[in-house]
């Protein structure tokens, strides 16, 4: 029932268009335009590039989800307190609700961020880099959108509840700063595997990765293809599902507990 | 019994400033006004009732039930504006949202909201409207519908004249049980039939009807006749029937009579 409510809100937050699909593209044009100097010209190590751009930016995009979606709870904290006394609104309600509805949003970006690859890469290069499982793209993209709302959501209760709102806007900004964390040092440096695997950030970039090149990602990216090994989709996959089900019941048990506070504290000025 | 609040005490920020100071109230099967002067703790006090503030002490029932334990208790309504912001939404939506939320018909809030000649603040956000314009969305968010108590905090703040009385008649005529918050003294005498309580300094003074306010006086010191006497940071004063030192109905509102009786 209020699923309809964060959708449409969220489709017509121009912030979110503006940060999370506009600047994202701008990147991806920066991508495939820019930065593919150096790159041995073959249509293999194209649509790798094409596929580790494409994973990082759906990765980057997803996180943006997740500061507007900590503002708007950080904002809705005392309307959250009063509907769970004296509306029909329920916890399990809400977090559902919400999860579901970023996740639709997260698939949606994905999908365009899929597209938007293809065009501007296949164009630059000259070879039809098309993905190679583009339903993996959107329903990792789901995956994402309920993963960044289930963090954040955590996050800004936790400061809400217990840390004081002096430090909201840089709680809003935390998935963020671990998705460029973890999202660029998996490519630019050699991350150890039960990081690659534990992380849910490399997992979601990594699928994506996967589910664009059509060949398993190698465990480190600075060495050339073929002479090392490479990561498991499949684990990547249960690990980040199984992230998701820790994150959504924590968060279900932290919403219950949500304090009105004035959002007057947050004030940066 | 529908409210009831029990010695509760609120104290704000570090230097724990206390807010409310022993507040007790019983409201069962009437309406009741609260006037006290800006930053008297009338506010604070819905807030508690509405569950948007802690209590430090105390204890606050509604329709019997521990206010911590409550759920999804539908009968209770307010026009705090914090309660309205579950997410960016315009007006129409707001409405839409809250009425499902709060198992109602949101066509009746429409009705008033046309009623009222607001219809051009639909397709706006909340943070769009003017300060009286978002008070008055509020006020008809919470007296439309089923509630049997509603928490109104100073509803007519910055609503004009016109409005105001339209107001004034739906707020009378309600079925609903009210505590209404207000500083000003003019609504006073229509409320035939409320119980009227004073509070200054977050201490809560009465209970009197709101009705005779045109008869109460306030006085420096404690007079031989009072019916009510209330100790403030600033002196002792106390109330009297038909007879005394200044009328408290001739004020405008309790900031304007503290100056005078101070």
């Amino acid at each position: 029932m209020i699923g309809k409510y964060f959708i449409k809100s969220m489709l017509k937050n121009r912030n979110l268009w503006g940060w999370e699909v506009l600047f994202m593209l701008f990147w991806l044009f920066m991508g495939a335009f820019v930065f593919t100097s150096g790159f041995p010209k073959q249509e293999v190590y194209y649509k790798l590039n094409a596929a580790i751009w494409f994973g990082l930016i759906g990765l980057i995009s997803a996180s943006t989800l997740a500061t507007s979606i900590s503002q708007s709870i950080y904002y809705g904290n005392s309307s959250l307190a009063y509907a769970f006394r004296f509306t029909t609104l329920k916890p399990s309600g809400y977090i559902s609700s919400f999860m579901l509805s970023a996740a639709i949003i997260g698939g949606v970006f994905s999908g365009i961020m899929l597209t938007v690859t293809y065009a501007l890469f296949s164009y630059n290069t000259g070879y039809m880099l098309i993905p190679k499982f583009p339903y993996v793209s959107v329903i990792t993209g789901f995956a994402a959108g309920a993963f960044m709302f289930l963090l954040a959501s955590i996050i800004i209760i936790v400061f809400n509840n217990y840390l004081g709102l002096r430090n909201v806007t840089f709680a809003s900004f935390i998935p963020m700063i671990l998705t460029y964390l973890f999202g660029f040092t998996q490519f630019n440096t050699v991350l150890p595997a039960y990081i690659i695997y534990g992380s849910p950030f490399t997992d979601i970039s990594d699928i994506l990765v996967w589910s664009y090149y059509g060949h398993r990602v190698p465990l480190n990216t600075l060495e050339p293809i073929g002479t090392g090994g490479y990561i498991n989709p499949e684990i990547q996959a249960m690990i980040l599902v199984i992230w998701i089900l820790i994150l959504a019941l924590s968060s279900f048990l932290l919403i219950k507990k949500i304090k009105p506070r004035s959002i007057e504290e947050g004030r940066q000025v | 019994m529908m409210l009831e609040v029990h010695n509760i005490n609120v104290c704000y920020g570090k230097s724990r400033k206390q807010v409310l100071n022993d507040v007790s109230i019983s409201v069962d099967s009437e309406k009741v006004a609260i006037v006290g002067p800006n930053g008297s703790g009338k506010t604070t006090l819905l807030k508690a009732v509405a569950g948007l503030t802690d209590i430090n002490s105390g204890k606050i029932s509604i329709f019997g039930k521990d206010l911590s334990a409550i759920r999804n208790e539908l009968r209770i309504s307010t026009n705090l504006p914090e309660v309205y912001r579950l997410m960016r939404m315009n007006t129409a939506d707001t409405v839409r949202l809250y009425s499902e939320l709060k198992g109602r018909d949101s066509k009746e809030i429409l009705d008033l909201i046309e009623d009222m000649d607001l219809s051009d603040t639909l397709d706006k956000m909340l943070y769009e409207l003017s300060t009286g314009q978002q008070k008055m969305i509020c006020n008809l968010l919470s007296l439309s519908g089923i509630s049997k108590l509603i928490l109104l905090d100073e509803p007519f703040e910055s609503i004009d004249l016109r409005r105001r009385m339209k107001l004034t008649d739906l707020i009378i005529n309600h079925n609903a049980e009210i505590v209404m918050n207000t500083h000003e003294f003019d609504i006073l005498t229509r409320l035939k039939g409320w119980g009227l309580y004073f509070i200054i300094e977050g201490r809560l003074f009465g209970k009197f009807e709101a009705s005779e306010v045109k008869n109460l006086y306030i006085n420096r010191g404690v007079a031989p006749n009072h019916i009510s006497v209330m100790e403030t940071g600033f002196g002792t004063f106390s109330i009297t029937r038909n007879d005394g030192e200044i009328s408290i109905s001739a004020a405008r509102n309790f900031n304007s009579l503290l100056n005078e009786v101070t």
